[in-house]
């Protein structure tokens, strides 16, 4: 049995962890760089093999999406499923998930109307297309926003509004199949309102089952299998902020000592095994 | 006979209408070298022909380069050693940097931050201090290079604000610097011409917006004093040219040069004070072509 991880060296520590779950379970690690990969000549794969991207952006993403078209096994529930991340935010609300209140489309004529439909100043803007935090800022002023958002369009960049969720953690839950398999808590740092930029302060998180059956429902819903569900939380509850996939979990696998690795190999093993026994 | 060589584009007609008129008026030939239409691809301006750009792009400013000969006459103060006029493209960030230089009042600036997105808590400590020991307490502007009409001038209200947009602004490879905000409801263009302001306007922000000069901001003409009008004729200097549009803000009465705008899109001045300020730029190019040939 093969497993082909599409990744490069930037996800080193993922790789080592999923080719050490593989080396334990006798499957065959194999990483494919689409930065490197020649496309007119891509491995034949046979049929069953597992496959996972981890890493984001365009080539590999294409990369991966030419070896769906093989009888492969990955987390996807249904692989020819083309995912459009602008619209996830909409796919968690049309599946009746909590997300913060969000504006998905502003017209500068009514910007008053949308602060005021998320709850006033501040209000985050968030420009798609950044990782880590990067893209989300805090705005708080009708000053701010208007010479921000002003900035935005003269670029032609795709942005949402959101209510500002006041707290002092996000929770990072690991969901594997239908189940959560980790959490984890990102302790804002002082001088920023996001949790998981630069060196973030983690601790092990133990959720509610109500956020994991949330967190499970927003992967499902999202058509995968896999994925790190990121919570922003108050007194009046929680919300989804967004679902990653790929994760990286290593961090979680770090902090709480779930091997996560392993959980995803024996989970393609497991899905390719029912296929094809 | 001269001819006036405006490197323009199609969105500046109005300012073209205003230079075609200029030159019959002084019956010199007019040349709209317009890149958004066919135009002479390698041209070589000669004794007599005189040059403005009124466009910022990198386009323009590459084929304007290529065109000038040493005998060309430009509203550029410097020269090559081989005569050639220097046609200084300079960045928001350059500018900045000249004008502090040559110790003109400007708003306290940071021109470089650390990398905010990978920085650890204690960095971000720091950093907090050091902006406020250089630049005071928030808010902040946030100025990127090529902004214009008030965007690309962005406004933070906190520290955390401040470090979302930065990481925006680093991400997307936009050059920045960082301003101490001064809170303005009018402001002041002056248009300079060789050592004198021929044209000023005042601006009145337009409601909720601190960018006294952004879209729907309201003009009029207005006379500044002698201190404001050499501090824009010095700034213009210092940035090595004989035109410009000098933006001009106020903080507890103390005027502050906010940006020199060379080329600067002159119609808004010269309709508001009824000064014909294509005519006077052609006639100062012209005795400037007159000095140069009485000197050598």
């Amino acid at each position: 049995m093969d497993c082909i991880v599409i990744s490069s060296d930037v996800n080193r520590t993922t790789n080592k962890l999923l080719q050490d779950a593989c080396t334990k379970r006798n499957v065959n690690f194999r990483q494919l760089d689409a930065a490197q990969a020649d496309f007119t000549d891509l491995p034949s794969l046979a049929p069953g093999t597992l496959i996972y991207r981890a890493h984001v952006g365009g080539p590999y993403l294409t990369l991966e999406r030419v070896l769906l078209n093989q009888d492969v096994v990955s987390f996807y529930s249904d692989p020819f499923h083309i995912v459009n991340h602008q619209y996830d935010p909409l796919t968690l609300l049309h599946a009746d998930l909590p997300i913060p209140k969000t504006v998905f489309q502003i017209n500068r004529a009514y910007v008053d109307d949308a602060v005021k439909s998320v709850g006033g100043y501040p209000v985050i803007i968030k420009s798609m297309g950044g990782s880590h935090g990067v893209g989300v800022m805090r705005l708080d002023s009708r000053e701010s926003l208007v010479s921000v958002l002003d900035h935005l369009d003269q670029r032609g960049d795709y942005y949402i509004m959101r209510e500002c969720i006041e707290t002092d953690q996000s929770i990072r839950l690991t969901v594997l199949g239908d189940r959560v398999i980790d959490g984890i808590a990102y302790h804002v740092q002082q001088g920023d309102f996001r949790s998981n930029v630069g060196t973030p302060e983690v601790s092990p998180y133990g959720a509610s089952n109500e956020m994991k059956q949330a967190a499970v429902k927003a992967v499902a819903a999202m058509g995968f299998e896999f994925g790190g569900v990121d919570f922003l939380t108050d007194d009046k509850g929680f919300y989804i902020a967004e679902v990653n996939f790929p994760c990286y979990f290593p961090r979680s696998q770090e902090i709480t000592g779930v091997d996560i690795a392993g959980h995803m190999i024996d989970h393609l093993l497991a899905k390719s095994q029912k296929r094809y026994s | 006979m001269f001819t006036f060589n405006l490197i323009t584009n199609t969105r500046n007609a109005l300012l073209n209408e205003l230079f075609q008129r200029a030159c019959a008026r002084q019956r010199i030939v007019f040349n709209e070298l317009n890149l958004d239409k066919p135009f002479p691809l390698r041209p070589k301006f000669g004794s007599h022909d005189l040059v403005y750009r009124a466009v910022v792009t990198q386009a323009a400013k590459s084929y304007e380069r290529s065109a000038l000969t040493p005998q060309t006459t430009t509203l550029y103060r410097h020269f090559d050693e081989t005569g050639l006029p220097i046609p200084l493209t300079l960045t928001a960030i350059d500018q900045a940097l000249l004008l502090e230089r040559h110790n003109i009042p400007a708003p306290r600036t940071v021109f470089a931050v650390q990398k905010t997105v990978a920085a650890t808590r204690s960095d971000k400590i720091l950093l907090r201090r050091q902006l406020n020991k250089s630049l005071g307490e928030p808010p902040y502007i946030i100025k990127l290079n090529g902004s214009f009409m008030g965007i690309g001038t962005l406004k933070a209200d906190s520290f955390s604000s401040l470090v979302s947009i930065i990481d925006y602004l680093r991400d997307r490879k936009i050059d920045f610097m960082i301003r101490e905000y001064i809170p303005v409801t009018k402001s002041a263009r002056l248009v300079v011409l060789g050592d004198q302001v021929v044209a000023s306007l005042e601006f009145k922000a337009p409601l909720h917006d601190f960018r006294s000069n952004a879209k729907g901001a309201v003009a009029k003409s207005k006379t500044f004093s002698k201190k404001i009008t050499e501090m824009a004729v010095s700034a213009t200097r210092a940035l090595g040219f004989e035109f410009g549009g000098v933006d001009i803000l106020w903080h507890n009465k103390t005027p502050f040069v906010a940006e020199v705008n060379f080329p600067c899109v002159f119609v808004t001045a010269a309709r508001k004070t009824e000064v014909d300020i294509a005519s006077l730029l052609i006639k100062h190019l012209i005795a400037k072509h007159k000095q140069t040939q009485s000197h050598t």
